[in-house]
């Protein structure tokens, strides 16, 4: 290394960079420090241009000979991106300034092209070790991000031309959330984390998660909620009150002589007696200090047990719901045909119609404004409303235009509702279990 | 790090001069001055329109096409490129770059020449909002839309 960059070693710490945007606060870093001279940033500025207007008619296919402004920022967005990927590979930031000073642009977007393409398959393969062991959980977020969320990502991520975007919204939290990353490095973290989750549900029996989780939140199935999270805590705590593991029980009482200073410490001994894999351990480890904090709030605020979930021995019973008898499919087509003629008003005709399923088709069919359907679920029973809230807990998570415009209008008519009358409809649908 | 791939001017000027040759035959010539003055507009139909230009711009490609049109003739040459190059980028970034260049040299040259006769503003005010239109209509591409042309 030389003197100059030894010299230049304490100008860049490695916190200031972003993890994001890591090429060009490298190069903003480097330029403040006066590392970079003016001719190389100069050529750098060159090089830049030259790739993005290889991208650009690489994108147009020649069909074009130019582009938006905005498509030209994300193309090279996608090429510091890249390129940022090759050189976060080096040990240090300066390491990385000298690669940028000895290696041209083009060299360092051909090697992180190479790193993105073995990024994005290592990444597939995760998820699909994911997918393979899904911890089965009635979290309607959990299974929605991690499968079809994940196989969307995977649909729409283009890594050629804008590999620094994400596309998704990772509705799931991780219960240490992945920040300052962006496009296949979130993706890769998110999945690394969950992963690990994962792993750790596995652990125990989904019923007793379940009564767990019921604990923390009796609409928990419903809402985007860590499930990792109280599982982890439970068990720990059960260790440290030598309580059975696999029953999340913990002893509250025993487990307050352990709170303050030692906390931290007797669960972290307590994970140490989890058998699980070096990488599920390592991120064990680093959620304890979250955990510890926690608890250690909690007690000095008097609500320990209140903080600490418990299976809920009073759980509330599920509910579970058949569609019921159909109508015959000419049945069906003829309601459809008199409602739309208007000989059959819509309200009478819920009154006749026995089958949830029958109920949820014709509201789809029939493509009402929202206005109309909420002005419907006014005259169904609350029992009716609870059920198509559990249907359809939230927009995100339907695909079908037409559902998504029915779960709008179911929402707005709950928001619209005294907030007591809507926490007991959203209560009891969170008890509801459809029957395939 | 500010970047800015736009086609020199005098790149641009001597494209479209190059070109004086072959439009002679239709009795269309540029002068240097006028070919710069051409360039300078084309820069700044880039600029106000909001795109970044990889190629050597459309100027040259649209005197190429429309030379042959009737309703040109040199006293307006000038004018009408500059004014062709500003609606070309224009709807260029309208219609979200789902159209190639080529299509839309060849609508606007069929269009000028055909129902506009020659009006920069029918063609700017009613052929490309059509064109844009159609374009929404039939998002499979422009085939159909020629088919319905014929």
């Amino acid at each position: 290394m030389s003197e100059k960059l030894q010299a230049y070693h304490e100008k860049i710490s490695p916190d200031s960079l972003s993890g994001r945007n890591y090429f060009v606060s490298l190069m903003h870093a480097a330029e403040l420090s006066g590392y970079l001279s003016a001719s190389e940033l100069e050529r750098i500025q060159a090089e830049s241009v030259s790739i993005l207007a290889a991208q650009a008619a690489a994108l147009c296919r020649g069909a074009s000979s130019s582009v938006r402004t905005e498509t030209a920022s994300r193309l090279l967005e996608s090429v510091y991106y890249t390129a940022g990927l090759a050189l976060k590979r080096c040990p240090t930031p300066e390491d990385a300034v000298n690669a940028l000073r000895s290696i041209s642009l083009p060299e360092l977007f051909a090697a992180g092209q190479e790193l993105l393409r073995k990024r994005v398959r290592s990444a597939r393969v995760l998820h699909q070790s994911i997918k393979a062991s899904l911890f089965e959980s009635e979290n309607v977020f959990y299974r929605a991000t991690l499968i079809d969320g994940m196989e969307g990502f995977f649909r729409l991520y283009n890594p050629d031309f804008f590999a620094q975007e994400t596309h998704i919204n990772a509705d799931y939290p991780a219960y240490l959330p992945v920040n300052d990353l962006t496009g296949i490095e979130f993706i890769e973290q998110y999945l690394r984390n969950l992963s690990c989750e994962n792993r750790l549900l596995n652990m125990f029996d989904p019923k007793t998660v379940h009564s767990l989780l019921l604990d923390t939140d009796i609409k928990y199935n419903l809402s985007p909620v860590n499930l990792f999270g109280p599982v982890l805590t439970a068990a720990l705590c059960c260790i440290v009150t030598e309580q059975p593991v696999k029953s999340l029980d913990c002893d509250v009482e025993r487990l307050r002589e352990y709170t303050g200073s030692g906390l931290a410490s007797a669960l972290f001994c307590a994970a140490a007696k989890l058998e699980c894999p070096p990488q599920l351990a390592g991120y064990i480890h680093r959620c304890i200090p979250h955990i510890s904090a926690m608890l250690n709030c909690a007690a000095a605020e008097g609500r320990l047990a209140r903080a600490v979930p418990r299976p809920r021995s009073d759980a509330p019973a599920e509910i579970v719901l058949r569609d019921g008898a159909r109508m015959s499919d000419s049945e069906y087509v003829s309601l459809l045909e008199s409602i739309r003629s208007g000989t059959k008003t819509l309200h009478t005709v819920f009154e006749n119609v026995d089958s949830l399923a029958d109920m949820l088709d014709l509201l789809r069919d029939l493509e009402l404004p929202r206005e109309e359907i909420v002005s419907l679920l006014h005259t169904l029973p609350p029992s009716v409303i609870a059920a198509l809230l559990a249907r359809y807990p939230a927009a995100e998570l339907i695909d079908d235009d037409r559902e998504q415009g029915i779960c709008l209008a179911l929402h707005q008519f709950v928001a619209a509702l005294p907030k007591s009358q809507a926490a007991v409809l959203l209560q009891a649908a969170a008890l509801i279990r459809f029957d395939a | 790090m500010n970047l800015s791939l736009m086609p020199a001017d005098t790149d641009t000027a001597a494209a479209l001069l190059s070109l004086n040759h072959s439009t002679a035959a239709y009795g269309l010539t540029l002068t240097p001055q006028q070919a710069q003055s051409i360039a300078v507009a084309q820069r700044e139909a880039i600029s106000s329109t909001g795109r970044f230009e990889f190629g050597g711009g459309a100027a040259a490609r649209l005197a190429a096409a429309f030379c042959e049109s009737p309703y040109i003739n040199q006293v307006d040459y000038e004018t009408v490129l500059r004014e062709l190059i500003w609606i070309f980028y224009e709807f260029k970034t309208e219609t979200s770059d789902r159209i190639s260049d080529d299509v839309l040299i060849d609508y606007m040259r069929r269009s000028f020449d055909t129902k506009c006769r020659g009006s920069l503003e029918l063609l700017a005010d009613d052929a490309l909002p059509l064109l844009l239109r159609r374009l929404n209509l039939h998002r499979s591409g422009l085939e159909s839309m020629r088919s319905d042309d014929e």
